[in-house]
């Protein structure tokens, strides 16, 4: 058996013969990747997503700062609220505690408005077979019609229900933190049915 | 390893490096579009059911919503602002209803609350614009008895905004097919562990006269523009498509979305009709 056995100089120049081609396609391929991406990022800059948030994302700093949110005010009702009360004399009350978190160092505070007849905020009717009730017409609150409210703090704010004289018997409506307003999101885990 | 193979992995490394930057962290959405040509509307409306669906299925990291998106505008001209009314089913089987709008990428307003369960027989979702207010409304119906009664509880949610009304059916804008009035089925993060359904009905706009419906396609979450702002992006909802979604029923102004594993073609015409609304109950329209 003859073995041809080729010099390192050989070696070398078969290399180089194969890697000017070599590179050239690698440049080739890499042009093309470049060009698809930038492709891709060219439209992409031409278009953007709306999303639909809930809570979850809303609580979620990560996700919510994409979408320029600074903060939220999420509202609870106090630890010892029922889920369903019964109006027992002229009126009753339910006490909410509104609590700010902020996502900026520099968004310390946020101002809140509560005004249940303002139309702005929540608005809550139950239809029943006699009419209905509008419960911000018959409800009040016990502070000012504008708070400031500082990053971290819960404030307790007491929401009266005042029961007219026509007012229905034993209709079952829901209860809510009624005509409360903020610059920044709100989450309302209120959970409340008045019994009249 | 030689030179040759080593530029070789260089530039298959460079290649998966580049192409992956440009993903963008979207919702999975599937919708649906009304058709038609170009026109102003004060309100729209549609209906959401949970019907079918075992909420308990659902992770807990994960939500199941019908969403209701229509675009801005004043007179013809958008504004770029999108007003949406997000109903949501939640593992414990709480619904959540989310009104919000958003402008540029950015979050307008917002508000949740909770407004029921999945046991209640119909959510209507409403939205209404004028007088520099967008307001919401959300109409539960927790029982037959309520629903054939016409009896809900009715959730309304207001705020300033900046458009002066809504515009309906299509138009195209740098070649792509703008749907300013969708519905549909949106996530977090895909929902893929329970065959679910979410119904959307009645899906209607007010044109000053009555509340009318026209024909309706389906849209992909990454072919759903809605509307563009003045610096000329277009806007989607959702953003990527909410891949395993098809249609279990349709029939005139409803469809009946299911997640089959099997995905409904873009484009599929959902029912051909077009008319004024016809409901069983009437509160919802007043």
């Amino acid at each position: 058996m003859i073995v041809v056995k080729k010099s390192g100089d050989e070696e070398k120049k078969m290399e180089r013969r194969f890697l000017i081609p070599t590179i050239a396609f690698a440049l080739a391929v890499l042009s093309l990747a470049v060009y698809i991406a930038s492709s891709i990022d060219t439209a992409n800059a031409r278009e953007g997503s709306v999303p639909a948030l809930t809570p979850l994302e809303i609580r979620n700093p990560e996700v919510a700062t994409k979408y320029g949110i600074t903060g939220y005010l999420e509202i609870n009702s106090a630890p010892d609220t029922p889920s369903s009360l019964t109006i027992t004399g002229n009126e009753t009350s339910i006490t909410f505690l509104l609590h700010f978190v902020s996502y900026l160092p520099n968004v310390t505070e946020t101002q809140v408005t509560l005004d249940p007849s303002s139309g702005l905020g929540l608005s809550i009717q139950q239809v029943y077979s006699g009419g209905t009730i509008n419960v911000n017409d018959i409800v009040s609150y016990n502070v000012s019609r504008t708070i400031t409210i500082k990053s971290g703090e819960v404030v307790p704010v007491t929401l009266t229900i005042h029961k007219p004289e026509s007012f229905p018997h034993g209709i079952s409506f829901p209860a809510g933190p009624v005509g409360i307003m903020a610059n920044v999101p709100i989450i309302d885990n209120t959970e409340a049915f008045m019994i009249g | 390893m030689g030179r040759t193979n080593l530029t070789i992995v260089l530039t298959f490394v460079a290649i998966f490096i580049i192409l992956p930057a440009q993903v963008r962290a979207d919702q999975p959405y599937y919708g649906g579009y009304e058709s038609g040509s170009l026109t102003t509307a004060s309100k729209v409306l549609f209906n959401v059911d949970f019907a079918g669906t075992t909420s308990s299925e659902i992770p807990s990291s994960k939500w199941l919503g019908g969403v209701l998106s229509v675009a801005g505008a004043n007179n013809t001209s958008v504004t770029g602002y999108v007003y949406q009314s997000l109903i949501v089913l939640w593992n414990n089987d709480g619904v959540t209803w989310a009104p919000q709008a958003y402008y540029g990428g950015s979050q307008h307003h917002y508000y949740s609350r909770s407004v029921g369960s999945g046991y209640y027989v119909a959510f209507y979702g409403r939205i209404d614009i004028g007088s520099g207010n967008a307001t919401y409304k959300m109409y539960a119906y927790p029982s037959e008895e309520a629903f054939n009664s016409d009896q809900p509880a009715i959730y309304t949610w207001s705020n300033t905004t900046k458009s002066q009304n809504f515009v309906v059916g299509t138009q195209y804008y740098d070649g792509f097919l703008i749907k300013h009035l969708q519905f549909g089925v949106e996530s977090n993060e895909r929902v893929t562990e329970t065959t679910w359904y979410e119904s959307n009905s009645q899906i209607s706009y007010y044109n000053g006269s009555s509340w009318r419906y026209n024909a309706a396609y389906s849209t992909f979450g990454n072919t759903s523009h809605i509307t563009w702002t003045p610096d000329g992006l277009r806007w989607l909802v959702g953003g990527i498509n909410y891949d395993g979604v098809n249609r279990d029923l349709t029939d005139a102004n409803l469809v009946t979305w299911k997640y089959a594993g099997s995905t409904l073609s873009d484009g599929t015409q959902l029912w051909s009709q077009t008319g004024t609304v016809s409901d069983r109950v009437s509160r919802p329209y007043q």
